[in-house]
């Protein structure tokens, strides 16, 4: 009788990674970077492909020379300016609800992250006359992976960063850096390490996520991840799976940013609280509750201090929440499933978007 | 009537020497191959004709018939057995009666790809192959201890 191979990269990094003495490898805790300028009518933006010369720029080319092996434990990125205004509330928000980084090995997907998993940024409730931040802080986001993704040293790479034209056009002459965190293998005797091989099935770390408009105030339900007909910006997966692949649900977020004119956040954050998330796979339900674990709001509003001389000032709500599930929402291959969001009647933040973002292991077919 | 003398049984120390030298080469050369060239991917029926195959040649380089025979009739028996098993039922499989006539036990796959070959957990394999159905084998789940830290 043999034994199943295990299929785990999490137990492939153990096994390789964290061994003792008498090892054909060197271990290095070595952060990738890049940074790519945003710039007006530019929406697509590809990381760790430009030369090498400028150490403040980037450290890393790819591909990876036959030397190395890279282990990604963690996606990092960083919009470089601070987050200030109303405006650019809405901004950063185009930039975590509508934008993604879809990470690619040998042309093949692997994950599609949305700008909310990963892009770190700095924030502050602003005097408006004299542009000064009252009380600066930064949003330290950083998508830690449950499995490691492996860069071989034989493998093409791809990490594409997509988002709408209206940020790119606000973030203008604005670097986005990318870093990937993680452990680097130096080969010291010559191998081919192949971590699929003799596997039928690899399991990838995902995030699906779907951005729906609000509507309106009244009583409404959103359909999510049913439509494959909108932009591509705006999810990374429907339902059904396909039949070769299954998700392993994790961790839930439900994200909502400011309406179009904004309003005070903590009453946009108090009317989503109690809207209900219901899941439902192969007519079982899964999960049918409120949004009082996993909701999280980047809004701002701007207000005049009643003061001698008014003084206006923008206040920002930014409040990261999420839930992570002790039984993970197991989604198999090709079955029925209904995620929904259901509104009450005059709900507040009559516009604007939510997010749903869905975090787990996905299991599918090699090739 | 005359009392047959039974013929006495002669321990021939060579001849079994020989046949317990075949059943080793003919069990272990498959994985000796497999080390050597990992990317074969023999399935089970041409890992046994792999065996047979060295065993005989064995026999022969080393000029013992013994070996050579024994090594052809064990992997006949090994492709033999499960042929017999289908028929009368096996040890692990009973026959399932349906409306009168009896069916075999489903048989796991060959495992041609190395993955997920535990013979003895039908339902484990057929999740994984078909995908259609909830992966409930814990083995392969990833434990909220593992992932809890990431999120």
């Amino acid at each position: 009788m043999v034994k199943s191979v295990p299929m785990n990269t999490r137990d492939v990094l153990n096994q390789n990674l964290y061994p003792s003495s008498y090892e054909n490898t060197r271990r290095k805790d070595f952060p990738y970077y890049d940074v790519q300028a945003i710039a007006t009518g530019t929406t697509e933006y590809y990381f760790f492909v430009a030369a090498l010369g400028n150490q403040f720029a980037r450290n890393k080319r790819l591909p990876l020379s036959g030397s190395e092996v890279f282990f990604i434990e963690e996606i990092v990125g960083y919009i470089q300016l601070n987050i200030d205004t109303v405006a650019l509330v809405d901004d950063l928000n185009e930039l975590l609800q509508q934008s993604y980084l879809e990470i690619s090995i040998d042309n093949r997907v692997v994950c599609k992250l949305p700008g909310l998993d990963f892009i770190q940024y700095v924030y502050g409730d602003t005097l408006i006359a004299t542009g000064t931040s009252l009380a600066p802080k930064t949003h330290l986001a950083k998508r830690k992976l449950p499995l490691p993704i492996i860069m071989n040293s034989t493998s093409a790479f791809q990490f594409k960063f997509v988002t709408t034209s209206a940020a790119a056009t606000a973030f203008n002459g604005i670097n986005l850096r990318l870093s990937l965190q993680g452990l680097q293998l130096d080969k010291l005797d010559s191998f081919y390490w192949d971590n699929l091989k003799q596997n039928q099935f690899q399991q990838v770390p995902v995030t699906y996520y779907n951005t729906v408009p609000v509507t309106g105030a009244g009583e409404n339900t959103y359909e999510l991840f049913a439509d494959a007909s909108i932009n591509q910006v705006l999810f990374s997966q429907t339902f059904p799976l396909s039949d070769i692949q299954t998700f392993s649900c994790q961790n839930i977020e439900v994200f909502v940013n400011q309406p179009d004119t904004p309003i005070e956040p903590t009453t946009i954050y108090n009317s989503r609280l109690f809207n209900v998330l219901k899941i439902r796979i192969d007519d079982v339900s899964y999960y049918s509750a409120n949004l009082q674990e996993m909701l999280s709001i980047v809004a701002g509003f701007g207000s005049t201090l009643t003061t001698t001389p008014d003084t206006a000032v923008v206040n920002i709500l930014n409040s990261r929440n999420s839930k992570t599930f002790k039984v993970p929402l197991e989604f198999p291959a090709n079955s029925k499933v209904r995620i929904t969001l259901t509104q009450p009647a005059s709900s507040l933040g009559i516009t604007g978007e939510i997010t749903v973002a869905m975090r787990g292991i996905e299991t599918r077919r090699v090739a | 009537m005359p009392v047959r003398r039974r013929k006495k049984v002669v321990v021939n120390t060579k001849q079994i020497l020989d046949v317990m030298a075949a059943a080793l080469i003919v069990q272990k050369a498959p994985d000796l191959i497999n080390s050597f060239f990992p990317n074969l991917g023999l399935d089970p029926m041409m890992t046994k004709i792999a065996g047979a195959g060295a065993g005989y040649l064995t026999g022969v380089m080393l000029d013992r018939s013994d070996i050579a025979n024994a090594s052809l009739a064990l992997a006949v028996v090994d492709l033999v057995s499960p042929m017999i098993d289908q028929v009368i039922g096996g040890v692990t499989g009973v026959p399932v009666e349906n409306a009168g006539i009896t069916m075999q036990p489903p048989l796991p796959p060959s495992n041609k790809y190395g993955a997920l070959t535990q013979t003895d957990n039908y339902k484990g394999t057929g999740d994984f192959l078909s995908l259609n159905d909830y992966v409930d084998d814990p083995g392969v789940r990833m434990s909220v201890a593992s992932y809890r830290d990431s999120y």
